[in-house]
């Protein structure tokens, strides 16, 4: 059987070796903006062959001589056809335009990669505009709540940017910015995301059936791509909203041949907040307070084109949330003494990415692109009290400060090359090797105690933590996409990876193999098989994002995730206006770490592997999607029916007794509808409604008797019953969001009145739920006693009620 | 300071909370029925003594539990019935047979109402403590410093009257494994004194330790409890003979010459003992005191919800038993440790 396999492959390459062909290649571009389209359909209706461009516009398709008929397609643009004689190798670079019957479109999963046609399923292409118009909270636009809408992805708490997939973790997920991997992708707890979308060209989803040139995360892929920025003329949009502005400017660099692209914004609800807190401060008598709290990104991306066949990119991304504070805690001045304590807080996190990249067509059939990445997360946390108290009898004077310092983070750097190679007409080839040099700062922790007391100075100087863990992290990977014939196309590959940490080394060999099987011009059915492991993992306690979060190294004892997943689907277009999908998956993955019972990582990574057992989790379901691209109404449905267990079982691994319990993210149903009109140029409404069962929680249903424990009595003579972790189910969520557009063609641009409704009916949703116990004391005049009661419920707290937001932009 | 970052955080989500709503809802999860709450701690050579409740659902305002004194309890040794347990009142059971040490005993109670609950345990073995050595560290000096209020003067006087010397008493306490056995142990540090009047004082030390056997997984900064009821296992030793690093820190003073000491200030004992304890104590009772250890330093919002360890079957609660390992330590009187 392998044999034949062998022999069969082999007969395919020499077939098309043999014949006479000549290659076709070139990049696709937008031809307004110069940005280079990804992944845009390249077919040649004679032959029955096709292709699509690369991330860089780069297509390659290798052809018979002869007559061909080449069409380029991406929907929103005008298809270009291109017929001739094919007798030598030819570059054609394409500029599409937006099809004036189609601009209004709105559009998902659009490509052919991932369409009825490719092999590529589970996985979505979320284009800009499209998460643009998707309301958002405090009409603040969010890519990554953007993708929660999809079907398989589910959100974590209520107005969160949390990110499941497929019943992974939230660590699961490898967020890549320009090829770039990024650690923190929240900002203000988790309730933004850290990708400005405003500096965004392009957004691929993949939760399964993973490509083999992807490595290192069980769950998904977000792959994000920058804008180049356009060669002609200046361009960029402002905006303003009411928790930050935004800006955003593109254009040429000295010539045509250099572009670059910035974007930035800030939130400004402390510089808002500044005149309150010090007027305040002056009516109590407290002197000079300042507290606050801010984030802002900033993209920037240049490029450069020598020629078509060099390019250079550079692009950088920063990004913070600030904490600060300065304010008097504590005084009080009296005849014989005085005291004053004040606070100083600075705390700040965030990350830093850097790429270059160099994009060489080494010959019209072989693309190689060579990237040098730096990326850096860190939290770095101060806390200063001083304390001056002052005494005239007995006469002593002592000044105290304290302050505790806190450093953390994860820094990386990488180099890695890719190459295309169209290899035959029916095959195309990727493969490369990327290298990652990884430094883990897993916590320390400096306090430092100096006290004057009566010109006795006394110094204390801890510092706590672990040393720095370096790791590196090789990977290889290849994956062929060969079409077998008009029905079968095969992409099948192989990833290779080798993690080095504290002097052992974890290897993982990765197969890859997705099918499509076309039964007819518009269904197709398709499966794939993907293998993934994960050499870090995020330490996390609460259900929202942290900056004391802390990413570490898998280690001596903690072995790599691994997860298989299986998935199989249906696509199908319905006459080029709805396309349908329906896929299953069933994913197991083992060496899975949960947090022990009780376990903390608030503030330290110290002995976090006694913190964790390792485990099994298996998740499998159903997800639906119908989407509707063309037309002034577009939009989609979709529908997810899921489960996902996990089993802690291993002898000193017990978690619930060594039972299965639901993982953190189980839930059952999903559902999201989003839709947008379009009624003219002016006005333009969207709606996102979503409902899906309860998270689940635990919940402990009984309360007894607990004795003392002797010789150190703990005092609780009360303790909590809790028969299963995740025993207990929040109320369902559901929520309706609504936004309109206003524009206005001015002078020199377009202006937009944003008005969005989050939350439009007021849905009390859970944030999260604890027993609140209420006491109520009544004066009985007859016994001349108070009397308490006491009343317990179960109480759910709601962070977002109905919140109304307006922003203004203009685009020019 | 110490807690300070876990202080900030929790203001922080405080905040988050403020600007939040809180509505009462119905509880829809499956509504568990009481259950019986069986507690016991045996040792050899001890009295039984079992103690029986009833739980409480948890949104019960009722916050006193339900004694259960008319249940029937019965002890079987090695699974043969030795005899019903008497009821002596406030939900405690005692029996007359005294158990050995190697005995798997089990108890049953039955009640009309909640049912029959069960729950064994193995008395477990005494263990070999062949010596434990001791040595001091000096850790800090500080000067002895008295105030007093100097009415001719009309100002506070302080005074020098000698130095405070910290130190560290450092045990290793030997202890020998039993092979083939997975042994587990729970440390205790008692200090005994004999009084001048005639009594006999026991009281509890708390004691550091930095010995592999309790984890690393401590977070100096926040988890201050890290460990405290001092279990741990003989994962690294199993079958042979272990060195146990304990610490107990402890004062000296020398007055200055001319410093008449106060009566209240000499001591009221003429000897003192540390006594050291290695408790040999069941799996149940180990998993009980890890997951009572991870409730007390449960921080809601921050932490993993903890599942109370219990081996009682058809209800709640905890049979463990221990046994206890003592070597005994003469301290000199000029050691003041608290």
């Amino acid at each position: 059987m392998k044999k034949s396999l062998i022999l069969f492959a082999f007969t395919i390459i020499l077939t098309n070796l043999l014949a006479q062909n000549h290659t076709i290649s070139g990049y696709i571009k937008d031809g307004k903006n110069n940005e280079t389209l990804i992944n845009c359909s390249v077919f040649d209706g004679i032959n029955r062959l096709g292709t699509v461009s690369n991330n860089y516009g780069f297509y390659s398709i290798t052809l018979p001589k002869g007559v061909v008929d080449l069409s380029f397609s991406y929907v929103g643009y005008g298809p270009i056809n291109k017929r001739f004689t094919l007798t030598r190798d030819t570059i054609i670079n394409i500029n599409m335009q937006e099809s004036l019957e189609l601009q209004e479109v709105t559009v998902v999963a659009n490509h052919r990669d991932m369409g009825v046609k490719g092999t590529q399923m589970s996985a979505i292409d979320v284009p800009v505009t499209l998460i643009k118009s998707v309301p958002a909270l405090f009409g603040e636009t969010d890519v990554l709540k953007a993708l929660q809408l999809l079907p398989g992805v589910q959100a974590g708490t209520e107005g969160s940017s949390g990110f499941y997939v497929r019943g992974g973790g939230p660590d699961e997920n490898l967020f890549l910015l320009d090829g770039v991997p990024i650690y923190n992708v929240n900002h203000m707890g988790g309730f933004f995301s850290v990708f400005n979308a405003d500096a965004l060209k392009n957004v691929t989803l993949y939760k399964g059936d993973f490509p083999a040139r992807f490595g290192g995360r069980l769950s998904s892929v977000v792959d994000l791509q920058m804008k180049d920025g356009n060669p002609y003329k200046l361009h960029g949009n402002f905006s303003i909203g009411l928790i930050s502005s935004k800006i955003n400017l593109e254009g040429p660099l000295l010539s045509s041949k250099t572009t670059f692209n910035l974007s930035a914004r800030r939130t400004y609800y402390d510089l808002l907040m500044q005149p309150f807190i010090k007027i305040y401060s002056k009516q109590e008598g407290l002197g000079n307070n300042s507290a606050g709290y801010y984030f802002y990104d900033v993209n920037a991306k240049i490029t450069h084109t020598f020629s078509d066949r060099d390019k250079l990119f550079v692009s950088a991304y920063m990004g913070d949330d600030v904490i600060y504070a300065n304010m008097i805690q504590d005084e009080y001045e009296s005849t014989n003494s005085s005291y004053e304590s004040r606070l100083k807080m600075n705390w700040n996190w965030g990350n830093l990415i850097t790429a270059i990249r160099w994009n060489h067509l080494i010959n019209n059939k072989l693309f190689m692109n060579t990237t040098g990445t730096f990326t850096r997360y860190r939290f770095d946390m101060g806390i200063g009290v001083t304390e001056h108290e002052t005494n005239i009898d007995p006469p002593s004077k002592t000044s105290t400060n304290s302050t505790v310092k806190y450093n953390s983070g994860i820094t990386d750097f990488g180099l890695k090359t890719d190459f295309d190679y169209s290899l035959t007409p029916n095959q195309d080839v990727k493969f490369g090797v990327n290298l990652s040099n990884h430094t883990f700062r897993p916590g320390v922790q400096v306090v430092k105690i100096n006290t004057v007391s009566d010109n006795i100075t006394e110094n204390n100087d801890t510092t706590l933590g672990n040393a720095n863990i370096h790791a590196n992290e090789l990977a290889l990977y290849i994956e062929d996409n060969i079409t077998l014939n008009s029905i079968f196309k095969i992409n099948a590959g192989l990833h290779y990876s080798a993690f080095w940490v504290q002097g052992k080394a974890y290897q993982s060999l990765e197969p890859r193999a997705s099918i499509r099987a076309m039964i007819s011009s518009n269904l197709s059915a398709k499966a794939g098989y993907a293998v993934m492991s994960q050499n870090v993992h995020l330490l996390s306690n609460s259900n929202i994002s942290l900056p004391t979060d802390l990413w570490v190294p898998v280690t001596k004892r903690i072995s790599p995730m691994k997860s298989h997943q299986i998935s199989a689907g249906l696509f199908y277009n319905f006459k080029n206006f709805i396309d349908f999908s329906v896929e299953g998956y069933y994913k197991t993955m083992k060496n899975l770490i949960e947090y022990k019972d009780g376990a903390s990582f608030m503030d330290s990574g110290t002995g976090w592997e006694d913190k964790v057992s390792l485990g099994e989790g298996k998740s499998y379901g159903v997800e639906f999607l119908a989407q509707k691209n063309l037309g002034k109404t577009t939009g989609w449905v979709g529908y997810t029916l899921a489960k996902s267990d996990r089993l802690f079982n291993k002898p000193g691994n017990e978690l619930n007794n060594g039972k299965e319990f639901p993982a953190k993210y189980d839930r059952r149903h999903d559902l999201s509808i989003v839709l947008s009109h379009k009624f003219s140029k002016k006005i333009d409404v969207a709606g996102t409604w979503i409902y899906s069962t309860g998270n689940c929680g635990s919940l402990a249903l009984q309360n007894y008797y607990a004795p003392a424990i002797d010789g150190y009595n703990s005092y609780n003579e009360s303790i909590s019953h809790l028969s299963q972790r995740n025993n207990y189910r929040l109320p369902d969520y559901h929520r309706l969001d609504l936004s309109v557009n206003f524009h206005k063609q001015k002078k020199h641009g377009t202006r937009t009145w944003n008005l969005s409704v989050y939350n439009a009916y007021n849905q009390k949703n859970p944030f999260l739920v604890y027993v609140k116990t209420t006491y109520d004391s009544q004066f009985d005049p007859t016994s001349n006693t108070y009397t308490t009661k006491s009343k317990k419920e179960l109480t759910k707290v709601t962070i977002f009620t109905i919140i109304p937001s307006i922003s203004y932009s203009y685009h020019f | 300071m110490k807690t300070s970052i876990k202080h900030y955080l929790l203001i922080l989500i405080a905040g988050v909370i403020c600007f939040s709503c809180e509505t009462a809802i119905e509880f829809n999860g499956d509504t568990s029925a009481d259950l019986m709450v069986l507690n016991s701690f045996l040792s050899p050579d001890s009295v039984i003594s079992v103690h029986l409740s009833k739980s409480n659902f948890f949104l019960d305002d009722n916050e006193t539990f339900t004694l259960i004194n008319d249940a029937q309890v019965k002890l079987f040794v090695n699974d043969e019935l030795k005899e019903t347990l008497t009821s002596k009142g406030q939900g405690i059971y005692e029996a007359i047979y005294l158990p050995k040490t190697g005995e798997r005993i089990k108890l049953t109670a039955s009640h009309s109402k909640y049912g029959q609950i069960e729950a064994q345990t193995l008395v477990e073995k005494y263990i070999r403590i062949s010596s434990c050595d001791t040595s001091s560290v000096a850790t800090e000096t500080t000067p002895l410093v008295n105030y007093y209020y100097d009415y001719e003067r009309q100002k506070t006087i302080i005074d020098t009257v000698g130095t405070n010397y910290q130190n560290n008493l450092n045990f290793k306490v030997n202890i020998a494994d039993s092979a083939g056995y997975k042994n587990y142990y729970r440390a205790k540090v008692y200090l005994a004194k004999f009084m001048k009047n005639g009594d006999y004082v026991v009281t509890t030390l708390y004691f550091d330790s930095n010995d592999l056997v309790f984890g690393t997984a401590k977070d100096e900064v926040v988890d201050e409890n890290s460990n405290r009821y001092n279990v741990f296992n003989d994962d690294i030793f199993d079958g042979k003979n272990y060195g146990l690093s304990l610490s107990i820190p402890y004062n000296t003073y020398a007055y200055d010459e001319d410093y008449e000491i106060p009566d209240y200030e000499k001591p009221d004992y003429y000897k003192q003992e540390i006594i050291v304890d290695i408790e040999s104590i069941s799996k149940s009772l180990y998993l009980y005191l890890k997951t009572r250890e991870a409730a007390d330093n449960y921080i809601e919002f921050f932490s993993e919800p903890v599942q109370i360890y219990t081996n009682v079957e058809n209800g709640i609660g905890i049979l463990g038993s221990k046994t206890s390992n003592q070597k005994r330590v003469t301290v000199p009187l000029s050691y003041e440790i608290n």
